[in-house]
């Protein structure tokens, strides 16, 4: 965690932002989601290192 | 090993051979074919193993001003003296004479290969310039310590000279003097050290310990870390441009450039469209061998959502999605390397007018 | 529990027409032990040797388990899981073999795998793992076609534990040599010892995500322990083969069998500097929620349930481990348990804290083992390769950071391919240090 302030969790090492247990529609879904919450988060004022989840 | 007695040059400032203070800090260089200053207690601890054949002086104030192009004159006038060892200092906490005492060391040491020893008080900032670059024995602040300083300076030269391996190390970098022996200040090398307790022994001794309050010493002591202060938030998504950055090792077929499976420190930048293309033959492969790649060959968005980020680009979601990925291997990397392939990066990114970033790691 | 370990210790080992033991030697019937161990069909053939103590001839190259000869003689199962039938092991009693291994090898080089390790017998890298003044029973072996990577290596992991059962087995008429007690009873009544300080051990012992094969290892009663929640074990059982060594490379059956901080805890204990509590296995898992589920629950069989006062944690190769155990040190530091946290860097430069992954001023006691990729030169005139083929490399093809093959004869390689130098879980007189 040396130099990054904006940190969205993701899923899991293998699969960042995606999910092998899930069907494919599923899982495009979710990348969706992954994608639409990164760029929320670009346009989200903070003062210091905030990790943030997809809630 | 040698035979003969070992040729010293000596470095020192012009206070220490007698020149004059700071009021003379400007004096340029001038050579001297005998002992000079601290130089004559440098032969006296040298006894006969050695010949101070030269001394090298000049001033604080005009070699600091460009150590490097003074370092390259020194030493071209005492490369002819064919030294077997260079002497710098000792400089104590001084903050000009450390440096260039580093700097002539370091210079000495590359061009002639051979062992180079100065000596600086852990606030000098010499020690964090130049401590990778030569041998710098560890002082107090007090300039009456020279004997002592000098007798620890030779002491550690003669085991370089003698380059005999330790048995608690292993080739190829077996023959290093142990920093805690002889004192001096580590120079950014990591070694497997045989010890006499096994890891348990010392482990569970040094737990026992904190356990009863006593004092103990932890083998790894964390660094202090900088805090960045966050980037302004983008204020119209649809007027951005966006780019994807990522350490988790997504390279070409074959991997031309040869990022490594570990400890990179050179990143890539691909087109996104050669690189991952929506259809056809997977044009892709991954270099990171940190963790299982199965999944993420199967569907590169799984790493980097950019089919997604294709369509919010035609969607005028964002403004623009970057055409080019930057990538590299983030397993084991250094992190001082890191933070150097992140300003490459971040230039990059900023001569193609990019506004942010995602940033994706496995 | 007590666990009464027979220390025999073996002279030569020596390949003869038939079995049979005396004076402190044992001799060996190739075609016996080969014959008994093909009973495993999944096995298609097998090479079985005896290299004896005083060879300096041969490298042994992919390297996928090590085995001390042990034999339950009382109150349990062999290898319990892997060879005998489920039974808690860590009870009764157990010969053991000194002076000889069971080497297991996997002819294939490997296809993905990224860590092989390697040992010599003689040459410069002798002196660097106890392995190469042993006397050693070499096993390598093809299996069936359908057999996947993984599982051909735990095949042939299986059948080395056999043939360590035989060896101990053969040395019934041999003497003693000297005997050790694991006498340890968890139960909190039975240790009120005041003022002795309570520690326990956290073992992570697997994180799939390095286990590239795709088939988990066995290694807990030859038992998967995917998303295994931490479970507490008497210390005995790992001493006494309820754990074995994993595709990963993180450790061997027999750096469990001789488990460094397991041993050193229960002298400590025989000492009465501090009462030994007990050990939580754990793993790393691939889901987040879960993850933070097994940190609390470590900390909690910890603190509450094991009662200590402080731990030691070990953990295996790289990040997410690293991450993994520092939250639950941390969580053990939160709940008043102090910690000594093993790690390992990787680098051959820079600082000790440069590879720290995880920083809280809570960790204040942390162990740098072993550093991984300290360059190693090695030179051996060996006259016999085992276990591969000569241009086998350590680390997966692909990788070639070690860039040398196995069986140059000035190899250069990096130090967490040399089986025996490095080890995670503390038995080696090794240490990071900056230089």
């Amino acid at each position: 965690m040396v130099g990054a302030n904006r940190i969205l969790r993701g899923t899991n090492i293998t699969y960042v932002i995606g999910d092998k247990d899930l069907s494919k529609e599923e899982e495009r879904e979710l990348n969706l989601k992954y994608l639409e919450k990164a760029l929320e988060i670009l346009q989200t004022p903070i003062k210091e290192q905030t990790i943030f989840v997809l809630g | 090993m040698i035979d003969r007695k070992i040729r010293v040059v000596h470095y020192i400032n012009q206070f220490f051979a007698g020149i004059g203070g700071e009021e003379k800090a400007d004096t340029g260089f001038s050579l001297k074919t005998s002992p000079t200053g601290p130089g004559i207690i440098l032969q006296n601890e040298l006894e006969n193993k050695g010949e101070v054949v030269s001394t090298l002086i000049c001033g604080d104030n005009y070699f600091s001003t460009d150590l490097e192009k003074n370092a390259e004159k020194g030493f071209r006038l005492i490369e002819k003296y064919k030294p077997d060892l260079f002497i710098a200092g000792p400089a104590f906490a001084a903050g000009r004479y450390g440096p260039s005492c580093g700097a002539m060391c370091r210079i000495v040491s590359e061009r002639l290969k051979i062992p180079a020893v100065t000596a600086m008080n852990v606030e000098n900032p010499g020690v964090e310039m130049y401590s990778q670059h030569t041998y710098i024995v560890r002082t107090g602040v007090n300039s009456k310590d020279i004997p002592d300083i000098v007798r620890k300076m030779v002491k550690l030269s003669l085991a370089l000279i003698e380059n005999k391996p330790d048995p608690n190390l292993v080739p190829p970098d077996d023959c290093i003097p142990s920093p805690y022996e002889y004192d001096y200040f580590t120079r950014n090398l990591i070694r497997n050290v045989f010890t006499k307790e096994s890891t348990a022994e010392a482990s569970v001794g040094l737990l026992i310990k904190k356990l009863k309050n006593e004092p103990f010493k932890s083998d790894v002591v964390k660094p202090p870390f900088d805090k960045i202060k966050p980037a302004n938030p983008i204020e119209d998504m649809s007027k951005a441009k966006i780019a994807f950055v990522t350490d988790g090792g997504i390279v070409p077929m074959g991997n031309p450039d040869g990022i490594p499976s570990r400890m990179s420190t050179i990143w890539k930048e691909y087109v996104i469209d050669d690189l991952l293309p929506m259809e056809g033959e997977r044009q892709y492969e991954v270099s990171h061998r940190g963790y299982n790649n199965f999944e993420v060959l199967e569907d590169y968005n799984r790493l980097i959502p950019v089919d997604h980020a294709r369509t919010f680009e035609k969607q005028g979601r964002i403004g623009k999605l970057n055409p080019t990925l930057f990538t590299t291997c983030g397993n084991v990397s250094i992190i001082k390397k890191s933070k150097i392939m992140g300003e490459e990066i971040a230039h990059k990114l900023l001569e193609q007018k990019v506004d942010a970033v995602i940033l994706t790691s496995a | 529990m007590k666990l009464e370990i027979q220390n025999v210790a073996i002279d030569y080992l020596i390949s003869a027409e038939n079995d049979y033991a005396e004076k402190d030697n044992l001799f060996i019937s190739i075609n016996a032990l080969k014959n008994n161990l093909m009973d495993d069909r999944r096995i298609v053939s097998l090479d079985v040797r005896v290299i004896d103590k005083d060879n300096d001839d041969t490298r042994f190259v992919n390297v996928i388990d090590i085995i001390q000869p042990r034999c339950k003689l009382k109150g349990g199962q062999n290898f319990p899981g892997f060879v005998g039938d489920i039974e808690t092991a860590g009870k009764g009693i157990t010969r053991s073999l000194d002076n000889v291994i069971v080497v297991v090898c996997s002819a294939s080089i490997g296809k993905g795998r990224t860590v092989q390790k390697f040992f010599d017998t003689g040459g410069s890298g002798a002196r660097l793992t106890e392995f190469s003044n042993k006397n050693i029973l070499y096993l390598c072996g093809e299996t069936a076609e359908d057999i996947s990577e993984n599982e051909h290596e735990d095949v042939l992991r299986t059948a080395g534990m056999k043939a360590a059962v035989y060896l101990a087995e053969l040395a019934k008429s041999l003497k003693v040599s000297s005997t050790d007690i694991y006498d340890l009873d968890l139960n909190i009544k039975c240790n009120s010892d005041e003022g002795l300080p309570r520690i326990c051990y956290y073992y992570q012992v697997y994180a799939p995500h390095y286990d590239y094969g795709n088939i988990p290892s066995k290694p807990l009663y030859g038992q998967t322990v995917t998303e295994m929640p931490p479970t507490i074990l008497h210390p005995n059982e790992i001493l006494d083969g309820a754990m074995s060594g994993v595709h990963i490379q993180a450790y061997y059956t027999y750096d469990n069998q001789n488990h460094g901080l397991i041993k050193e805890l229960y002298k400590r204990h025989i000492n009465k500097e501090i009462v030994f509590c007990g050990v939580v296995v754990g793993v790393l898992s691939m889901n987040e929620m879960r993850r933070g589920f097994f940190v609390k629950h470590a900390g909690k069989l910890i603190k509450d349930v094991l009662n200590a006062d402080g731990a030691v944690l070990t953990k295996f190769h790289g990040g997410a481990a690293h991450l993994d155990s520092a939250l639950i040190a941390i969580e053990c530091e939160k709940l008043g348990v102090g910690t000594s946290l093993h790690i390992t860097p990787f680098t051959d430069v820079g600082k000790l804290a440069d590879n720290l992954v995880y920083i809280d001023d809570e960790l204040d006691l942390i162990i740098a083992g072993f550093t991984y990729f300290e360059p190693v030169d090695i030179r051996f005139k060996y006259k016999n390769i085992l276990g591969g083929p000569p241009e086998s490399f350590a680390s997966s093809p692909r990788a070639k950071h070690c860039n040398t093959p196995l069986g140059s004869e000035h190899l250069k390689i990096e130090a967490l391919f040399i089986a025996g130098y490095t080890d995670f879980l503390g038995r080696t007189n090794l240490r990071a240090m900056e230089y």
